[in-house]
């Protein structure tokens, strides 16, 4: 058995003509809460649709809980034992919450009742009420039941919390970890709102123009960069080259801040060596990081 | 539970065409029963009447047909609705394209079915003097209609792939009304008009069964749907 989940290898997806993806690699470990992270149109909801088999590859391959997703018969298998929330969070709009409750269990042998009676307390869902009577929100936390009380290994969310309040998207990250953590479900999901990548992620990945920029254990990134700050005594002093390993540098004046992935000690060594030059070492979060490599595009 | 979702979303397809056909047969008796004695009528006339009677089935055939997969496009009604979204939930449940397609296909040539029966029924008992049949007679007229309206079906549930309703309805429409058009001119030579034997020449009237007819409608429905199914499967959304 594989330790990915998902194993993306030089995926190429175009719509008449224009690229969207770009040779992406991708994996996803296995039990793990992924953050997949990109500006609009980098080409996020279109991976996570081949994930699911609603988009075909041009070319490369993907691979979901060691299964094809490009064999029809493979990709029913997967689309068994994973859950989906769209982007849009659109559902049947004939049907009330109940009757689409009722509608989607059949289908997952291991749905759990249990974990359908808390969702529907804790998620406070109207059984009664139509769909399209529902909030985004609410539309978000029904989806997020109808993918979890599935017993789903694998859980693919296209902004889930997009159109939540802020107490409710506590409750439905709190409700991520606790599946990921007692269910060992592995969490696949995209979103705009950094910091609530930087809360719950422990992987994450930025692709930028359909190709990953990226990729790795958030706490392995935040130490693998660092930012460094110096403050030079006059404009002239500011060096016109830095050494290798620095990512980006931005200048403001006499003040130049540098995102180092390495070689960090010979950056500061070399900042150092310049007169009069001050340098402060700065923690990185996942939004600094997230920052320069969409930006520098 | 597919079947579920299904009647749920034909339910008021179906109810509409029971209130309007019932209104139109209300109309009809008693515009019959008002209007002065009339000696027996004309052999053009009674085939009038016949195709006249058909044609509702005819379009309650192509208004209950779909895949139950909404267009890729979405199209502007479907999006309107809140179809379009709906469909990638469908498409993410762990059921075959084919299935999805050949269940919701199923329910609406089914509630098609019913349509015909008792419509025809309610036609008979209105009009008593119109059904002077054999019981063996009747059941022809009834197979053959299905068979004839499953055409037209199964031509909806092909439009169905890359027309939303909006367009699909009339798109069949424009297709029935070229069908008269052509057969109107006698370009199109009678066996080929799959209209014909639920009306003007049904075996109530004819006391025939219109075998190559049948052969050729069960053909054109076939492709239609081998053609639907293909074009669902290939589909990206």
């Amino acid at each position: 058995m594989s330790d990915f989940m998902i194993e993306i290898t030089a995926l190429r997806k175009s719509f008449k003509g224009n690229l969207a993806l770009d040779d992406l690699d991708l994996r996803v470990p296995r039990g793990s809460i992924f953050g997949f992270l990109g500006k609009n149109g980098a080409g996020k909801t279109t991976t996570m649709k081949l994930l699911v088999g609603l988009l075909r590859p041009d070319s490369g391959a993907i691979r979901v809980l060691g299964l094809d997703t490009s064999n029809p018969a493979e990709s029913i298998q997967i689309r068994s034992r994973m859950g989906f929330v769209t982007e849009d969070k659109e559902l049947y709009p004939y049907m009330t919450v109940e009757q689409i409750i009722r509608f989607t269990r059949p289908f997952f042998p291991k749905w759990s009742i249990e974990l359908e009676r808390r969702y529907l307390e804790v998620f406070e869902l109207p059984l009664k009420r139509k769909i399209p009577a529902l909030s985004k929100g609410t539309r978000s936390k029904l989806m997020l039941l109808l993918a979890a009380c599935r017993g789903a290994e694998l859980l693919i969310l296209d902004e889930p919390t997009e159109g939540l309040d802020p107490a409710a998207t506590e409750d439905l990250l709190r409700e991520l970890v606790t599946i990921c953590v007692t269910q060992g479900t592995t969490v696949f999901f995209s979103s705009h709102q950094l910091a609530e990548v930087d809360q719950i992620a422990d992987h994450v990945a930025i692709i930028d123009r359909g190709r990953t920029v990226v990729e790795g254990a958030l706490d392995d990134l935040k130490v693998r960069y660092e930012r460094l700050q110096v403050v030079f005594e006059s404009d002239s002093a500011v060096p016109v080259r830095w050494m290798d390993g620095a990512e980006s540098v931005r200048r403001e004046g006499r003040m130049v801040s540098i995102l180092a992935s390495r070689n960090v000690e010979a950056l500061l060594a070399q900042a150092r060596s310049i007169p009069g030059a001050s340098v402060e070492r700065l923690p990185v979060t996942l939004k600094d990081i997230f920052l320069e490599h969409v930006r520098r595009t | 539970m597919l079947w579920y979702k299904a009647w749920l979303e034909t339910r008021f397809g179906l109810a509409f065409l029971f209130g309007l056909f019932t209104l139109v047969w209300l109309v009809a008796s008693t515009g019959a029963r008002l209007a002065p004695a009339k000696q027996a009528l004309k052999p053009q006339e009674l085939a009038f009447l016949a195709d006249a009677f058909a044609f509702p089935f005819i379009a309650a055939a192509i208004s209950l047909a779909g895949t139950g997969i909404k267009t890729p496009s979405g199209g502007f009604q479907n999006q309107v609705k809140g179809l379009h979204g709906s469909t990638l939930y469908t498409l993410s449940l762990p059921v075959s394209r084919p299935k999805l397609v050949g269940i919701r296909a199923t329910v609406g040539l089914l509630e098609t079915a019913v349509v015909i029966v008792v419509f025809t029924l309610v036609g008979w008992w209105l009009f008593p003097e119109t059904m002077q049949n054999t019981l063996g007679e009747i059941l022809a007229h009834f197979s053959v209609t299905f068979i004839c309206s499953s055409t037209f079906y199964f031509l909806s549930l092909f439009l169905a792939t890359f027309l939303d309703d909006g367009l699909r309805l009339p798109g069949a429409m424009t297709i029935l009304a070229i069908l008269f058009a052509l057969d109107a001119t006698k370009i199109l030579p009678p066996y080929l008009n799959v209209f014909r034997p639920m009306g003007s020449a049904s075996p109530l009237i004819t006391h025939a069964i219109p075998w190559i007819t049948l052969t050729v409608a069960l053909a054109a429905s076939a492709v239609f749907f081998l053609a639907t199914i293909k074009i669902v499967q290939s589909q990206e959304y």
